[in-house]
């Protein structure tokens, strides 16, 4: 057991020999191409405070198998190349007029990237803040929502900083662009002391104010709008209400369809995906359901649940669901490929608590 | 020390008080004389801590000083931060605290916070291993640390006033004083510390801009501290054989909680009150030894952070009252029992009831009854079995029963070998967090039931010069229902009975002492090797099996060299760990926390004018600057310094 040359001899040099800071956690890196531009990234939010985020990009024309079975991805790819941790916690990626926008929660920033090498550009900070997700208006704008500090950060592209807050109160998640507006959900944790919590905001990109809002059952995690420019926003109920599929008309923000989830015990609707023809939604309920626009009622999950599903995304051209388990969020992750009809295609190891598929172009 | 522990009580009592004076008299003066009137039991392991290290360490909490002296292994969230014990490879939670008998762990955490505790408040700290800590409560499943303090009897007046001033703006002050005579006593201690903690480190995590390209050096920001305390006891004896005590303690600390080295700010404030107080009545003769106890315990945590809108408080109230009847039934028979009955009431933001939302307290009713029989029916052989009993609000918890045998294989003039066994049932019952916390809470989780056994042989060897002895215990625990908190709905963390965890190792402790000439010599080393896996899989694909549990290294390493020579004495303190997962499975480029060595100086001299006395004492932390982590992410210091100077006064 205690054998000179294993423990004894490392021992006394360690004692010996003074460390070098980055001694203290150590990180193996495996080499990285360095060239980004056809496949998947894989965004993995890392643990909360201390951890770091990461991610990973696969390439699923250059990949080969490992020995246990599973594609081989590249990770930790943003450390790699700029020889930094990321942050934690990964929330969401934007890719956006040449540029990658990566929101990054608790490390109270958004790091702006190439996207086709990873390389890092700079830091749009919000100090103090906890951002969630981005939404490009035009090339001089985006919108950003915050989970604690009752605002909606605009920013300034050119200049990488916040130009005004709009104020609102709650956390503000979700965002979309419509047209000349951008709709934007309201949602409540559960150990959240403010009131509200079931909100869809319209606001005017023109003047930055809010125009309009309607109320939703509790927890709007995600919204989509179809091919009939109607709005669906997936509401996960919030632990104690019903989860529902809400459909609304963007122009007049009233409900026109309201579906419940019954006999949900333990699950929570989340992840609302639309495919490129804008006909068909998908998300995630313990397995993968999907929901035609026409259809009258929800239906059963068409790709079983595996240990704890936490993103999805749809490959705009291929239609292929990428489907994210964060197992028990205190190891690498696992991303599942499946093809449109939800056959098992391949399955690949990624980072800790992977959450989102960003495209490259192929 | 076997056959005096069958000789009489009385005379047992005797024998350690004037061990006690022998220690310290080359060293500190301490203002506690007694030791521990409970004798352990036969067959089971524990470790007093040594006077003259705890006077080196006065300064420290008792978190700092158990990682230098015991196989305790503690994780610490930066310095000042929450400190949590792993012993034997357990959690948090599976090591027991006890004041005097009374249990401290937070009955809403079910753990204590070791950083909370100043050394310079209690100054007889006894560890006791495994199923050792049956004899005193149920749930330490790794063990328990005993803080402990009688009263002596002895005429006079002496005080003691420490000042330490150290790195990062760190000021102790603490002052002593006892007083009392042959029918009363009184100590009284007060202590106050304040550190800024602001030591620079390199931010291996993140650059703060693409152009830079070292790591940036930074400051340790938000990490002041600050901790008051106040101690008094008073006991008055009452004719030949009885005695009452009271205790009170009252501590506040207030700190602000840094940022992880992936944050750049932090808001976050924890106070953490503790006020506690005991009354005891004890009666001690030579066949019996009575103490019936009541104590008050009340503990508010509270946690505010502006950055995420969170402001909360928890309070809780604990009730205690023990007693404990031992009797020496016969020359070579001795019988302990007791119960002990609890009563917590706890109020949080983090209690709701589930309808209607609104805030509730909790409240837990435990009861406790245990006997142990201690036979010794040859010079040679001792035996010891325990039944313990607990009910929880009014419900039967598992029966433990509990052996240990202990035989003197060779007893010569200068060589004595020693052998040990003992086999165990122990449960931790789950925390009120565990069973309440809203939304998640699980009251219907099951206590962590299993069983533990040790094997251990003690060398020892008596030389004119010196005396050395070597002891190696080996121990397996085998914990089914172990609880974990593991994302569910809602990325809500909710505690669920999941895991078994094996827990086994090998404990070698080599301890010491020569004298040549004016020249004394104290060494000690502890080494463990410690293997804690999980052995069940919860859901089919869960594959987290025969993987070593999270933040539990599996080398542990401490030891001390202390050298006297007239008034001077310098001792040397190792610590080193080996590598710990912080991933509960392990992939190949996963990320890990190193193992790391640390090592301290202290030298120090004492005057003494009469009845005077003033002690200097430098100390040098983490001489060499070892880069290491505790917690992933958060910076610990490099070298730092402190100095002690202590006056003492005794009059007797």
């Amino acid at each position: 057991m205690l054998s000179f040359k294993k423990y004894i001899a490392p021992a006394l040099l360690a004692l010996l020999s003074c460390n070098e800071p980055e001694d203290a956690l150590v990180k193996n890196f495996e080499t990285v191409s360095g060239s980004f531009s056809s496949g998947v990234y894989i965004l993995n939010e890392g643990n909360f405070d201390w951890g770091t985020g990461s991610v990973s990009f696969f390439n699923p024309k250059k990949t080969y198998r490992e020995n246990d079975g599973f594609l081989h991805s590249e990770s930790k790819v943003f450390e790699q190349i700029n020889k930094s941790e990321i942050g934690n916690v990964v929330q969401s990626m934007t890719v956006f007029n040449g540029k990658g926008y990566i929101v990054v929660n608790n490390s109270e920033s958004v790091k702006v990237v190439q996207p086709e090498t990873m390389k890092w550009l700079g830091t749009i900070k919000m100090p103090e803040g906890s951002p969630r997700h981005l939404l490009p208006i035009h090339s001089g704008k985006a919108y950003l929502t915050e989970l604690y500090k009752n605002c909606i950060y605009v920013i300034d592209l050119k200049k990488n900083e916040i130009s005004k807050k709009i104020p609102v109160s709650g956390w503000t998640d979700k965002l979309l662009l419509f047209e000349n507006h951008a709709y934007i959900t309201k949602r409540r944790s559960t150990f959240d002391k403010r009131k509200g919590g079931g909100m869809m905001l319209k606001i005017d990109t023109r003047t930055d104010e809010v125009v309009d809002s309607v109320s939703l059952p509790k927890g709007p995690c995600s919204l989509q709008i179809d091919q009939m420019r109607k709005l669906w926003v997936l509401c996960d109920g919030g632990f104690k209400d019903t989860p529902a599929l809400v459909r609304i008309n963007p122009y007049t923000m009233k409900t026109e369809k309201k579906m419940l989830f019954e006999n949900q015990a333990g699950l929570a609707p989340s992840d609302l995906e639309i495919n490129a023809s804008k006909d068909t939604l998908y998300f995630l309920n313990g397995g993968v359901s999907r929901h035609p626009i026409h259809a009258d009622k929800l239906s059963g999950n068409f790709i079983p649940r595996k240990r704890m599903f936490y993103g999805l995304d749809i490959h705009p051209k291929t239609g292929e669901l990428y489907v994210a388990d964060a197992l028990d969020f205190m190891q690498r992750g696992v991303a599942y490929r499946f093809s449109k009809k939800g056959k098992p295609l391949d399955s690949m190891r990624v980072g800790v608590i992977p959450c989102q598929f960003v495209f490259m172009e192929q | 020390m076997k056959k005096i522990l069958f000789a009489s009580l009385f005379i047992l009592l005797g024998f350690q008080g004037i061990a006690q004076k022998e220690d310290n008299a080359y060293y500190l003066p301490d203002l506690d004389i007694t030791d521990s009137r409970i004798l352990e039991r036969s067959g089971f392991k524990n470790q007093k801590i040594d006077s003259a290290s705890i006077a080196e360490n006065t300064a420290s909490d008792l978190g700092e000083l158990l990682s230098l002296q015991s196989p305790i292994f503690i994780k610490r969230q930066g310095v000042g931060g929450l400190a949590t014990p792993s012993f034997r490879g357990t959690g948090a939670s599976h090591t027991q605290l006890f004041w005097n008998g009374i249990n401290l762990n937070n009955p809403m955490l079910g753990q204590v916070d070791l950083s909370l505790f100043p050394v310079f408040l209690n100054n007889k700290i006894n560890v006791n291993f495994g199923a050792s800590s049956l004899l005193y409560g149920t749930g330490g499943l790794g063990g328990a640390i005993r803080l402990e303090s009688q009263p002596s009897w002895e005429k006079g007046l002496s005080v003691t006033a420490r000042q330490y001033a150290g790195s990062f703006s760190t000021f102790a002050t603490s002052l002593g004083i006892r007083t009392g005579n042959e029918k009363w006593n009184s100590t009284t201690k007060v202590y106050f510390k304040t550190a800024d903690n602001d030591f620079e480190f390199t931010n291996t995590s993140q650059k703060e801009s693409p152009e830079q390209d070292e790591y940036p050096r930074q400051k340790n920001k938000h990490a002041e501290q600050k901790q008051q305390g106040f101690l008094q006891e008073i006991s008055r004896k009452l004719g030949r054989s009885d005695q009452i005590t009271g205790r009170f303690w009252h501590q506040k600390n207030d700190r602000n909680l840094p940022p992880s080295m992936n944050k750049p700010s932090s808001k976050a404030v924890q106070k953490d009150d503790a006020s506690r107080g005991i009354l005891e009545w004890q009666h001690n003769d030579a066949f019996k030894n009575i103490i019936v106890r009541g104590a008050w315990v009340e503990e508010t945590i509270s946690y505010n952070n502006p950055d995420t809108n969170t402001d909360t408080k928890s309070l809780s109230t604990s009730w205690h009252l023990n007693g404990i009847f031992n009797f020496q039934l016969h020359e070579s028979l001795y019988l302990n029992s007791g119960f002990t009955a609890r009563k917590d009431n706890a109020k949080t933001d983090n209690y709701q009831d589930l309808e209607s939302e609104k805030k509730v307290s909790r409240v837990q009713d435990k009861q406790d009854i245990y006997m142990n029989l201690e036979w010794q029916p040859s010079p040679r052989w001792s035996l010891s079995a325990l039944a313990r009993q607990q009910w929880i609000d009014g419900k039967a918890k598992p029966f433990l029963p509990s052996l240990g045998a202990s035989v003197e294989v060779l007893n010569k003039k200068t060589f004595n070998w020693q052998t040990q066994a003992n086999f165990s049932r122990n449960f931790h019952a789950p925390s009120l967090n565990d069973r309440y916390f809203y939304p998640v809470g699980n009251p219907n989780l099951k206590p962590e039931k299993g069983w533990n056994g040790e094997l251990a042989n003690r060398w020892k060897l008596k030389h004119k010069l010196f005396t050395a002895e070597y002891e190696l215990t080996a121990f397996y625990s085998d914990i089914d229902n172990w609880i974990i908190w593991r994302p569910g709905v809602l990325r809500l963390w909710k505690p669920e009975n999941l895991r078994r965890v094996i827990s086994k190792g090998l404990e070698h402790t080599l301890s010491v002492q020569w004298n040549i000439g004016e020249w004394k010599m104290h060494t000690r080393i502890n080494y463990s090797y410690i293997s804690s896996e999980n052995q069940k899989s919860y859901d089919g694909q869960d594959d987290i099996v025969n993987e070593q549990l999270i933040y539990v290294p599996r080398h542990n390493f401490n030891g001390f060299f202390r050298l006297r020579y007239r008034s001077w004495h310098a001792t040397v303190e190792e610590q080193g760990y080996g590598k710990r997962n912080i991933r509960t499975k392990e992939y190949q480029n996963d990320e890990y926390l190193a193992a790391y060595w640390l090592t301290n100086i202290n030298i120090g001299r004492s005057f003494n004018w009469g009845t005077h006395r003033v002690d200097a004492q430098l100390r040098i932390n983490n001489f060499f600057g070892y880069h290491y982590q505790s917690v992933a992410r958060r910076p610990m210091p490099e070298r730092c310094f402190g100095f002690t100077i202590v006056y003492s006064f005794i009059n007797s």
